[in-house]
């Protein structure tokens, strides 16, 4: 071989060499930003998630004031609660048995403003399992109707918090509505037990009064990931690995 | 090298060099699409708090009266405080600067009121008459107009709220 070919040998070897790495940076380059547009996708979805049921929690019957003709035409509007139905769910614990949400786990706070009285409703303060969740506050000013005569000003503020424990929640109260078998994929970072008799979820030892809309037998789950299968039969839910 | 296989490289270089700059162009395209779609469901729920905030105000209600009425009081009577008996007093200007500071945020919004002879502005600072309020120049100012019921004449006055970042 003469010199003249083992240069051009080399070139070629090189410029095929530069080839292979220019598709893999393009092809690497092209999945990264998938995945990135999807992670996006996921986030806005989230927040537009959390933003309507934000929306229909301030038209919810069981915290809005009731109509009463011709004393309140006002009530039309979203966000106009009313104290005693506030009074009466403040500090349960318990997720509203009026509103569905499918999505994620959370906690409602009214505060007036004028008074500084606040409400809990959903969670009663934030648990320590949501630290590997993602959590979204939203926060709008709502009216606080105390007696028609007295109405003061205040702001709601929905913690919504997101991750494998609200995704396994959502999925049996899904499967309560569906009365069908459903089936998820999760890689849970806390435990999860539930006691029917109670009625109470636990999240490691944080407990909670959920509602599924069905009944739902005890079970428990360990940390780490499992695929996990939730079947109605005979009127009741049960939920394996 | 031959002068066929020469062109063969440089073709091979400009294809390179246009998948590089459609890559490039792609990415940021994609960004941008998603920076817009991110202020646009900010500026969405911004126009939703002001709504909200300003109906929130007008309905709300001090010894049986809208602060709507109270505000058509202020601006017929030139005064900020109501006196309803020797010891009950109503300060209008300080229950809607604690609301609207709570919802806005602290000198990030002024309320200004106007009926036929007066006209009026409220902000964080207090309540002034005989002037308008002063905005902020390099600010993005939202506003939304609402209606107020008069007390010494029939019919409504204007008011406006401007909000800014």
């Amino acid at each position: 071989m003469n010199k003249k070919s083992e240069i051009e040998l080399t070139t070629n070897a090189l410029f095929v060499i530069f080839l292979v790495i220019f598709a893999a940076f393009v092809t690497f380059s092209v999945v990264k930003s998938r995945t990135q547009i999807l992670g996006q996708r996921e986030q806005f979805s989230e927040y537009d998630k959390v933003d309507s049921f934000f929306t229909s929690l301030l038209t919810s019957k069981c915290i809005v004031s009731d109509f009463e003709r011709g004393r309140n035409y006002q009530t039309e509007m979203s966000g106009f609660f009313s104290s005693e139905k506030l009074n009466f769910r403040n500090n349960e614990n318990a997720e509203l048995d009026c509103i569905d949400n499918f999505y994620f786990i959370y906690s409602l706070v009214v505060q007036d403003i004028f008074n500084h009285k606040t409400w809990y409703l959903g969670l009663k303060e934030e648990p320590s399992w949501a630290q590997d969740s993602t959590i979204i506050q939203k926060s709008l000013p709502v009216a606080i109707n105390y007696d028609y005569n007295t109405i003061y000003p205040g702001r709601a503020m929905l913690v919504a918090y997101i991750g494998e424990e609200s995704y396994l929640y959502s999925m049996i109260k899904l499967a309560c509505l569906t009365k069908q078998e459903e089936r998820i994929s999760v890689e849970l970072k806390n435990s999860i037990g539930y006691d029917n008799a109670k009625n109470e979820l636990c999240i490691n030892s944080e407990c909670f009064f959920p509602h599924f809309g069905c009944r739902v037998d005890d079970f428990n789950m360990a940390e780490g990931k499992q695929i996990i299968i939730a079947r109605y039969k005979d009127n009741m839910l049960s939920v394996k690995t | 090298m031959r002068k066929a296989q020469m062109s063969e490289f440089l073709g091979i270089m400009m294809m390179v060099i246009v998948i590089v700059l459609f890559v490039v162009f792609n990415k940021l395209s994609m960004t941008s699409a998603q920076v817009q779609k991110a202020e646009e469901m900010g500026s969405d729920f911004e126009n939703k708090n002001m709504w909200q905030g300003t109906n929130v105000l007008m309905m709300a209600k001090v010894d049986g009266m809208h602060m709507s009425e109270l505000i058509g009081i202020m601006v017929c009577h030139n005064n900020d405080v109501l006196s309803l008996s020797e010891n009950q007093k109503i300060n209008i200007s300080k229950l809607i600067i604690i609301t609207l500071d709570d919802y806005y945020g602290e000198s990030r919004w002024s309320l200004e009121m106007h009926e036929s002879d007066n006209i009026g502005c409220i902000s964080s600072q207090g309540y002034s008459i005989d002037e308008r309020c002063s905005l902020p120049e390099y600010n993005d100012v939202k506003s939304f107009n609402f209606l107020f019921p008069l007390t010494c004449e029939i019919n409504y006055g204007e008011g406006v709220i401007y909000v800014w970042k």
